[in-house]
């Protein structure tokens, strides 16, 4: 089941396209949004927790529409978008607390929660002072337990590792995982770094100039073959060793096949049904899909 | 579920430990302990003033001068615990970002405003309060009674007119995306435009703009004496205000506060923390 639909997002301020037309489902397990500064990722992020309003397309949540019913919709969202911050005044414990009450966490279960969360995100020893005493660092530990507060269905992770020394990047991403392999819960994260993408997420989101590029499951057993053919192919043959083919453009088909399956059997069944190889690259991984989408972009 | 009462805790909390909540403190302090000062050591001269324009001037009359520049001063206090309180809470959401964090809640913006409204106007209230106090204690000492009535009459317009010009620097907070601006509008609008407004309209038109909230605001002196610094046009009078004037200016304070508010909250919901 889809925790998260998102249907023909639009969002533009003015002539700037911000967000054009995505459209996505995100079930269980943790996704990586992926793309170079100005991509959409946060504006996305900021859309789906209701920060911004989307000039078109909705946002359905648990199967209830984020505009017609947002109070209801948010209550299965936990977030973290850009560098948190928090009221000066008020102690990390009392913004947790605060979320809590927000989120309508029981009283007799709260207090234990919350110590939870602040041993998990390394916390603990500054919980008790006031955030306008916080380091960039100690406010992004401190935002990433507001988001988990209540365990949330739908976690929404902004760069969660910004501004965090190597440790605490190590232990933001084992909580991470640990919590998007738990039952029904759906992580989406953005992020610069493809290791973190590849290393955190079973599934990964190109997004370029409001658009997504490439969506695809993360899988070690296989590999992805890019073909550009001289002329559009009209009929793409099949075989047992092709697991799967992507249409990108009109003369361009990402395949992928077992990685047992040598590339030349590809090219013989392409050539014996007529088609006219252009070029003919195996991607080494995330990196090179990349690279080559923003480029092609650009 | 309601969550107006813990968002309003959150809130107050963050108030009443900030730097601006001891800063209108210390204001606070300094203008009621001068006020002490004043009225311990003019009681006995006060009278001599008083001679040139009333004949034997009665105990009462006496006792209504203080309390006129004592209201004189606490007009002020709401004026500027607004200018701290109010007008950052809505822009500096988005200025510092705090919005991020409560935008995604699941909770609708109405309780969100509605609850850092109230924060606001406990603390603005708690401010003029301790003024009140001073004022209340110093009559005690001063004149041996109180005068109820007018006294109390004042505390009810004034708490009309902390949720009146509350609402304003609200609505000056939700049209801001920057505190800066909040800020120097709400100043320059009570400070310069509502004053310069009230005394060109008196001078070239000879009537007192009663719809203008400074000159409403008066009314916390008005009802010891029926004078105001922002009406020239129709007089001096040693009399406290007439029901009627005491009614208008309450009802262009309830009219300021109810359209700011409704404003401030309509551009709340429709805000975005781009």
């Amino acid at each position: 089941m889809s925790h998260l639909k998102l249907e023909n997002i639009k969002k533009h301020y003015g002539s700037k396209v911000a967000v054009d037309s995505v459209t996505a489902s995100f079930g269980s397990g943790c996704t990586a949004i992926l793309g170079p500064n100005g991509a959409g990722k946060t504006t996305l992020m900021k859309i789906i927790t209701h920060i911004i309003n989307p000039s078109g397309g909705r946002v359905v949540i648990n199967g209830l529409t984020l505009s017609d019913n947002p109070q209801k919709a948010l209550e299965n969202i936990g977030s973290l978008i850009e560098q948190p911050e928090f009221y000066p005044y008020v102690t990390g414990r009392e913004a947790l607390e605060f979320i809590a009450v927000m989120r309508d966490v029981p009283s007799d279960i709260m207090k234990e929660e919350i110590n939870y969360l602040a041993s998990r995100t390394g916390i603990v020893k500054f919980l008790d002072s006031r955030t306008g005493t916080y380091s960039k660092g100690m406010k992004q530990r401190l935002g990433l337990a507001a988001a988990m507060i209540s365990e949330p269905d739908i976690l929404i992770l902004d760069e969660p590792t910004f501004g965090l020394d190597p440790r605490g990047i190590i232990e933001t991403r084992d909580l991470i995982r640990s919590y998007s392999h738990k039952k029904n819960k759906s992580v989406i994260l953005s992020t610069h770094l493809i290791s973190e993408a590849t290393e955190i997420c079973d599934r990964v989101v190109i997004l370029d100039q409001g658009s997504i590029k490439y969506d695809s499951i993360l899988r070690d057993s296989t590999k992805k073959i890019r073909v550009v053919f001289e002329t559009k192919p009209e009929i793409v043959p099949n075989a047992e060793f092709i697991l799967s083919k992507e249409v990108k453009g009109t003369k361009t088909i990402l395949f992928e096949i077992a990685n047992g399956a040598q590339n030349s059997r590809l090219v013989d069944l392409l050539v014996n049904a007529g088609l006219k190889i252009k070029d003919f690259t195996e991607s080494k991984g995330l990196e090179d899909i990349y690279l080559s989408l923003i480029h092609e972009s650009s | 579920m309601l969550k107006i009462v813990p968002l309003f805790l959150y809130y107050f909390k963050n108030y009443y430990r900030s730097r601006a909540f001891y800063m209108m403190l210390a204001i606070d302090l300094l203008v009621s302990s001068l006020l002490v000062y004043f009225s311990f050591t003019y009681l006995s001269s006060i009278d001599k003033y008083l001679s040139r324009i009333v004949v034997n001037p009665p105990p009462e009359l006496i006792r209504r001068v203080f309390d006129y520049v004592w209201n004189f001063a606490l007009e002020y206090l709401p004026v500027l615990s607004a200018v701290f309180f109010g007008s950052p809470a809505i822009s500096s959401e988005i200025e510092n970002r705090t919005a991020y964090q409560i935008f995604p809640l699941p909770v609708g913006r109405f309780q969100l405003f509605a609850g850092k409204f109230l924060a606001a106007y406990v603390v603005s209230v708690l401010i003029s309060g301790i003024f009140l106090l001073f004022q209340w204690i110093t009559f005690l000492f001063v004149f041996h009674i109180l005068q109820p009535d007018l006294f109390y009459l004042s505390i009810l317009l004034l708490l009309v007119f902390i949720f009146s010009i509350l609402s304003v620097t609200f609505m000056s907070s939700a049209i801001f995306n920057k505190n800066l601006n909040a800020y120097i509008t709400v100043l320059v609008i009570y400070f310069l435009i509502f004053p310069s407004a009230s005394y060109v309209i008196n001078i070239f038109y000879g009537y007192t703009p009663y719809y203008l909230l400074t000159v409403a605001a008066a009314i916390l002196q008005q009802v010891y004496f029926n004078f105001s610094v922002f009406s020239f046009s129709g007089g001096f009078s040693i009399n406290p205000a007439p029901v009627q004037l005491i009614l208008r200016s309450l009802w262009v304070m309830i009219l300021y506060g109810v359209i700011s508010f409704t404003t401030a909250l309509i551009l709340f919901e429709r805000k975005e923390a781009i």
